[in-house]
């Protein structure tokens, strides 16, 4: 019960510091911090997955793009206001996740990698094939006039940055729920020991069908998010590199934590925008910094701190 | 109660169990007593439908088992204590019983009753379940197991490679779930735990079960485990 307030509490606190960094930092990087968001949510739904069930999926790219391109084409050839378009990505993301769940579910450990993988890829080439409406690799611009919302201009910075905040706000908090619920706690017993979990007499493969969906419908909200937020609905977002990133934010920040998502969007994001002003290799700052932190923050920095100082951390 | 009719399992091609029969009661401790290889855990793990049955079947007062997904055997009320525990390390010892507890839906009396009969856990709650000594940890599988009320309760070996007071402990818990009537199939080796504790011995040899006698008749007759076991 302690716990379960030091949660709340942290969580609460978490947010309210997103707030409040939004009136102290200077505009780039408040609209970093936006982009960050929203990224964040994407890697919180993909942590849910591989940090508290353990399924490693490197196809979660299919999850963004299904939010990003529902709700972007429905805007652009159906003319939907964005509030229906952010229902017509979320829609599509649990169809889609449900869909791939349950065929890739099949499968387990590098078999399941590799069948994520092929979907995505799949979704990406479908993207392409689609490129009478999908305008292909090149992509489209949702314009500005569209990007209203409830009378809300989202293509304005302070409100972009609140619009982000909320979407990270209502993640942060439906996951510390999550996680700190019966079905949380089955997942987990699922990481640690599948068959125990199946001879105590859980449904394993429902649970882990449940945890794709949640995990794609987050990551699909992120996507829609993503593009309403800024515009944007591009084929770069459906390739693998964006179902490698996640993978690295949650590893960095911590897998199976709740704050560890954003912890590792933070620093990944940062590591390369500085990098990138110091040197055109800057790739090779990022991949040392990666290679220092596997060696000594091995549970990722969430991770870490909740190994030795902050025991209660979700 | 829990009845096995000529059952015939293994693992893919290799089969392991060839037509197998037994049945334990409510209240009776079955002890299943061979070498290594024999086919012990293999029927265990038939039973709860780890491994798929080639023929023969398995029925639980009158449901056949043998037809349901693993996770539903375990759901009619059968626990199942696997060789080496097998906890949830990550999770603390409140956790895997928690976990053991929300199955079934019991609740804090289930929880309370079991962590009376280990008392030792009652203080380890909020530690971390890979972190507990060998015995601790035993106790904590039977412990998870034990809060889902089973009425069914399989162990594969749970005194192994125990100190004498913590296989004391455990021999007295299983004498207790004996009492409150629930049928107990046991996978043990301590030649004088089984003459101690159980009701019931069936020998195993070779994925074959020759011979089911009570433990009082072999108690008369050292030879048979002489002949099974290889051992006076």
């Amino acid at each position: 019960m302690k716990d379960q307030l030091l949660t709340g509490v942290f969580h609460l606190l978490i947010i309210a510091l997103m707030a409040g960094l939004y009136f102290i930092l200077p505009e780039y990087h408040s609209g970093v911090l936006a982009r960050v968001m929203v990224l964040a949510v994407y890697a919180m739904g993909y942590n849910i997955l591989f940090g508290y069930t353990g399924l490693l999926s490197l196809g979660h790219a299919l999850f963004f793009a299904t939010g990003m391109y529902g709700l972007g084409l429905a805007m652009q050839h159906l003319d939907v206001t964005p509030s229906i378009g952010i229902l017509c990505g979320l829609g599509a993301a649990v169809v889609v996740s449900a869909v791939i769940g349950f065929l890739a579910l099949r499968t387990t450990g590098v078999a399941f990698m590799i069948v994520t993988l092929m979907f995505a890829q799949a979704g990406y080439l479908i993207i392409l094939w689609l490129g009478e409406y999908t305008r292909g690799d090149e992509g489209f611009v949702i314009q500005q006039s569209q990007r209203v919302l409830n009378g809300v201009d989202l293509s304005q910075p302070d409100n972009r940055y609140f619009a982000a905040l909320i979407l990270f706000a209502i993640s942060l908090l439906l996951i510390g729920w999550v996680v700190r619920s019966g079905f949380g706690k089955t997942l987990v017993a699922i990481r640690e020991n599948e068959e125990r979990a199946r001879m105590l007499g859980y449904n394993v493969h429902r649970h882990k069908w449940l945890a794709v969906i949640i995990s794609g419908v987050l990551a699909g909200a992120a996507g829609a998010a993503y593009a309403l937020l800024f515009g944007y609905v591009g084929a770069t977002f459906a390739t693998v590199q964006y179902s490698i990133f996640p993978l690295l934010y949650v590893l960095l920040g911590g897998a199976g934590t709740t704050i560890g998502p954003l912890i590792g969007t933070v620093f990944m994001y940062y590591l390369i925008d500085l990098s990138s002003q110091i040197t055109s290799a800057y790739l090779l700052i990022a991949g040392v910094a990666l290679i220092l932190l596997t060696l000594f923050a091995p549970q990722g920095l969430a991770g870490e701190l909740r190994k030795r100082v902050f025991r209660w951390l979700p | 109660m829990l009845e096995l009719n000529n059952i015939e399992s293994g693992y893919g091609d290799v089969q392991v169990l060839f037509g197998v029969s037994l049945n334990v009661q409510p209240g009776e401790i079955l002890c299943l007593l061979g070498r290594n290889g024999a086919g012990k855990t293999t029927l265990l793990k038939s039973i709860m439908g780890l491994l798929p049955l080639k023929s023969g079947a398995i029925h639980f007062n009158g449901t056949a088992l043998h037809t349901l997904p693993a996770h539903n055997i375990a759901k009619q009320g059968i626990a199942y204590v696997p060789q080496g525990r097998r906890l949830f390390s990550e999770l603390t010892v409140a956790q895997n019983i928690e976990v053991g507890l929300m199955v079934q839906g019991r609740s804090n009396q289930t929880r309370e009753r079991v962590l009376d009969l280990f008392p030792r856990l009652r203080e380890r709650l909020k530690q971390r379940a890979e972190t507990l000594s060998g015995g601790e940890q035993q106790m904590l599988a039977m412990a998870r197991a034990l809060s889902t009320e089973p009425r069914v309760l399989l162990l594969d070996e749970p005194t192994e490679g125990l100190q004498p007071s913590m296989v004391a402990l455990i021999d007295e818990v299983t004498l207790k779930m004996r009492s409150e009537g629930v049928a107990i199939v046991l996978v043990e080796h301590h030649l004088d735990t089984v003459l101690n504790i159980a009701d019931r011995v069936a020998f195993i040899e070779n994925g074959r079960n020759p011979e089911t006698v009570s433990a009082y008749d072999l108690s008369r007759t050292p030879e048979k485990v002489m002949q099974y076991l290889g051992v006076n």
